[in-house]
């Protein structure tokens, strides 16, 4: 009986998992005010074999970008002066055969006819992200750095497919964190 | 191990509620997974140690081993094949029931009502792209003065939300909205300008953020006036909304299915999981729980078979712990009483065998030390117990010898052989109790034995014993006849000396008076009567006078004497004295001084080597050899005096009386001198014995106590 989990549990958590393919490619940031910096980052978003599917059967998929402007403190690591995440949600629409690609922030639903158009409006939608942080907060004798990463939000997903992602990690879908310095 | 169980349901019933709400998963389900894993390999670890320990202990035999591997395969009978069977069904259940909620036909209806949805706003779709070319052409010859008033009218003849009309580079040349609160309307995206074919509308159905749906066409068409750019008309149309709400709620349901019935594989997955790994820890628990239920239920057992074997080894102070109140515990408490009184028991025992020891170690020291001879013999006449006494008596090692027949001493104990057959036939008889007076006879002389003899049977057993003292009476009788014979003595000097020396004298004077009265032949006469009576008197006064010395008290005179000295004196008396025969000396070169009296001792060699000489007269190589010899053993330093003849050596019958007065095998002996010799070794503390040698003659051994320090010189042999 012992045997017969064990490998049941082994051969659960060693199948092949598929990442998302995911990559920053580029960041750069510009000041919209005194008071707002715009952060841009841009993505190249493939999604899992998985996920793909998941979407072509009406699941959505959410997926978080996250900004943050830190400094260094030596030994003590780095402190966290603001952090903006987004979120973006992707769907496919039956009725009209489109992908359909939410951004929550600015209310706007965008339609995309194929998968990689939509990624691409995905990609598009996530690497915009606004710090709302005042310049004069910044002190000019430090330095600051912005980081971002993307990642998919699990716990937008439906619970089996939870299940199936922390069983078998076939949704690791977390870059690492991109940094660059601020201006 | 409540608490593990506890711990368990908890977390199954965590992690079942994990698995109905996204956020509690999100957060425990990691944790929970975890922490099964770790009991599951925890569990598995206390399982296979204990069935290790179990195994060894069933091999090398351990007492309960066998009982436990039996209520374990047992208890995991009882465990696994109830659970094994629910898990079957379950499986199957989850797998074809879960299947069984998705029918084709309700795949293909639903698909079907979503094509008709689409068939239906298809409809709309082509309907609004021709009115929307239509449209087009009206407006493309007028000019952009009176386009936005043109395009009110047209968006309100159509219905329309929105009407965009955009120029080169995107310009938007006038639009016009149902709303005056909607936004400004945006010209059409890149992606659609990118999907535009010449002559044909760009058409698209659009969700709206509050669900609505709207279609969305984009014409382009050329400006026929001179110089014009080409023109693209946007237009965002309504759906009707019960149309709208009717396919949105069709493609919902098309969506749930189909989110459904791709989700029912991690589904299955997710519940067969849970459902192994409460199967798993379940059966896991259920197994540890039956290890350590049958090794509490056999321990007793164990411990019982542990208790029993220390007994049967002699151990009674076993006790076991009582720590339960069932029939179990009920059989321990029996146990430990059965073990006490077995304890008490042999403790009494015990102590009575230490009793019993201690009362035959004091009567063995009784025994011992009794002047008695004691013999034990069982009722086959095996000896059991012989004291000192009786060994020395009948100068036999008995004490060694237990167990062996009383008849098998014969060969090496001569007196053991003739004591037996002198006694056996009461002893055959089994008389019970009976006495007599046994006579052996040893190289020195007789022994009387004055012999006691109890029957004590054992009614236990068919055996018992025979109680045997027997006393050595002979020095007493020996004692007893030297008194009778000293009475005798005594009245004898009493009685007749007196009388003797009137008889004596009455005889003298009637020879005086009547010698010179009568003549020849009666005078003669009566001289011859007279001097016999005389003669006769005088040998009656010389009889009279040993008999007095007999009788007399000692009045002895002890001086330190060197026997040696002494021995040389008086043998020079006999150098020369007529004998033929010769009196050899052969004195030890050391030997210790003698408290005696110089005179009763001179007397004492003189009557031994008297005798001696009368022993070997008429032989012509008669020889008297006299020696010395110092003795220490036990007793302390004795002298050693041997007076030894080669003559004819003395009648058996003789032998055993030979010191007792009156007895001689000499014509013409009083029968006193050995008497009085025996008399003049007494009074010394010494002893006279007296046996024929092997090689001929007679021998007189005489022992005396030596002053201790006391040794005189060897001067040397002498020879007379």
């Amino acid at each position: 009986m012992r045997g017969w989990f064990g490998w049941l549990l082994a051969g659960l958590l060693l199948l092949p998992s598929s990442v998302m393919a995911a990559e920053i490619r580029h960041a750069d940031h510009i000041w919209q005010d005194d008071d707002r910096l715009l952060v841009r980052v841009y993505l190249d978003v493939v999604l899992p074999d998985v996920l793909v599917e998941a979407l072509a059967n009406g699941i959505e998929v959410t997926l978080f970008s996250e900004v943050r402007l830190e400094y260094a403190r030596g030994i003590l690591g780095e402190r966290l002066v603001k952090e903006r995440e987004k979120s973006v949600r992707i769907r496919y629409y039956a009725l009209s055969r489109h992908y359909v690609v939410t951004d929550p922030d600015r209310q706007r639903v965008e339609l995309a006819p194929t998968l990689g158009d939509a990624l691409e409006l995905l990609a598009e939608r996530l690497g915009r992200v606004v710090l709302d942080i005042g310049r004069e907060r910044l002190r000019p004798d430090v330095d600051y750095t912005l980081s971002a990463r993307v990642k998919l939000d699990h716990a937008a997903l439906p619970l089996p497919l939870q299940w199936d992602a922390r069983l078998r990690g076939a949704y690791v879908t977390q870059l690492g964190w991109y940094r660059w310095p601020l201006r | 191990m409540a608490l593990l169980f506890l711990l368990l349901l908890t977390s199954l019933v965590l992690m079942g509620d994990a698995a109905q709400n996204s956020d509690r998963f999100e957060q425990v389900f990691l944790w929970l997974l975890a922490f099964h894993g770790l009991v599951l390999v925890a569990l598995a670890v206390l399982i296979i140690h204990q069935f290790v320990r179990l195994i060894v202990q069933y091999r090398e035999g351990v007492p309960g081993s066998r009982l436990t591997l039996r209520l374990v395969a047992g208890f995991m009978l009882v465990a696994v094949l109830p659970v094994t069977v629910v898990y079957y069904f379950s499986f199957k259940f989850l797998n074809e029931g879960v299947d069984s909620w998705f029918d084709v036909r309700v795949d293909g209806a639903l698909e079907d009502a979503l094509e008709l949805s689409r068939s239906s706003l298809d409809l709309r779709v082509r309907q609004l792209s021709r009115e929307t070319q239509e449209i087009m052409i009206q407006l493309e010859d007028l000019s952009e003065v009176l386009v936005p008033l043109a395009l009110n009218d047209v968006r309100a003849q159509m219905g329309a939300q929105e009407l965009t009309l955009v120029g080169a580079n995107n310009r938007i040349i006038a639009s016009s909205t149902d709303s005056p609160i909607r936004r400004l309307p945006a010209p059409p995206g890149a992606d659609i300008l990118l999907r535009m074919s010449p002559g044909q509308p760009f058409t698209r159905l659009e969700p709206q953020a509050d669900g609505s749906l709207v279609i969305r066409v984009v014409a382009a068409v050329g400006d026929r006036r001179p110089g014009g750019d080409s023109r693209i008309l946007q237009g965002v149309f309504p759906v009707d909304p019960r149309m709208s709400a009717l396919a949105v709620r069709v493609q919902d349901a098309f969506v749930d299915y189909r989110e459904f019935a791709y989700l029912r594989g991690p589904i299955k997955q997710g519940f067969i999981f849970t459902m192994s790994l409460a199967l798993a820890l379940s059966l896991m628990a259920a197994l540890w729980a039956g290890l350590v239920v049958a090794r509490r239920l056999v321990r007793p057992v164990t411990d019982l078979a542990e208790g029993t074997r220390l007994v049967a080894s002699g151990d009674y102070s076993t006790r076991l712990a009582v720590g339960r109140d069932d029939e179990l515990g009920f059989l321990v408490r029996s146990f430990n009483t059965m073990t006490r009184r077995l304890h008490e028991a042999r403790e009494e025992a015990e102590s009575n065998r230490r009793l019993l020891d201690a009362e035959r170690a004091y009567l063995e020291s009784v025994l011992q030390h009794l002047r008695s001879g004691v013999l034990a013999l069982d009722g086959s006449l095996r000896l059991r117990t012989a004291n000192a006494a009786a060994c020395q008596i009948l100068e036999c090692d008995m004490c060694a010898e237990y167990n062996r027949f009383l008849s098998e001493f014969d060969e090496e104990c001569p007196l053991v052989g003739q004591f037996f057959d002198a006694i056996s036939d009461a002893l055959v008889r089994r008389e019970q109790e009976w006495s007599r007076e046994v006579v052996v006879f040893t190289r020195s002389g007789r022994k009387v034995l004055m012999t006691r003899a109890v029957w004590l049977p054992d009614p236990g057993n068919n055996r018992g014993l025979h109680a045997i003292v027997f006393d050595d009476m002979t020095e007493f009788l020996r004692a007893q006849r030297d008194a009778a014979w000293g009475e005798v003595a005594r009245r004898l000097a009493h009685e007749i000396k007196n009388p003797l020396t009137p008889i004596q004298l009455s005889a003298e004077r009637l020879a005086r008076r009547l010698g010179n009265t009568l003549n020849g032949t009666e005078r003669e006469m009566l001289e011859r009567a007279t001097r016999t009576i005389v003669q006769q008197v005088e040998a009656m006064k010389t009889l009279v006078n040993a008999f007095r010395d007999y009788a007399q008290a000692p009045r002895l005179a002890l001086a330190p004497l060197d026997l040696n000295g002494l021995l040389r004196d008086v043998c020079e008396l006999y150098e020369g004295d007529g004998h033929v025969s010769r009196v050899t000396l052969d004195l030890a070169p050391k030997v210790p001084s003698i408290r005696a009296d110089a005179g009763r001792l001179r007397q004492l060699l003189h009557n031994l080597i008297k005798n001696a000489l009368e022993a070997v007269q008429g032989q012509s190589d008669g020889e008297v050899r006299i020696t010395t010899e110092s003795i220490a053993d036990g007793h302390g330093h004795r002298v050693e005096l041997r007076v030894a003849d080669n003559g004819p050596g003395i009648r058996p019958d003789f032998l055993e009386r030979i010191f007792e007065p009156y007895i001689t095998d000499k014509p013409r002996g009083t029968g006193l001198g050995l008497a009085v010799a025996q008399k003049i070794v007494e009074e010394h503390g010494g002893i006279i014995e007296c046996h024929n040698q092997a090689t001929g003659g007679a021998v007189f051994v005489i022992r005396i106590p030596g002053i201790p320090g006391g040794d005189t010189e060897r001067v040397g042999d002498e020879h007379a």
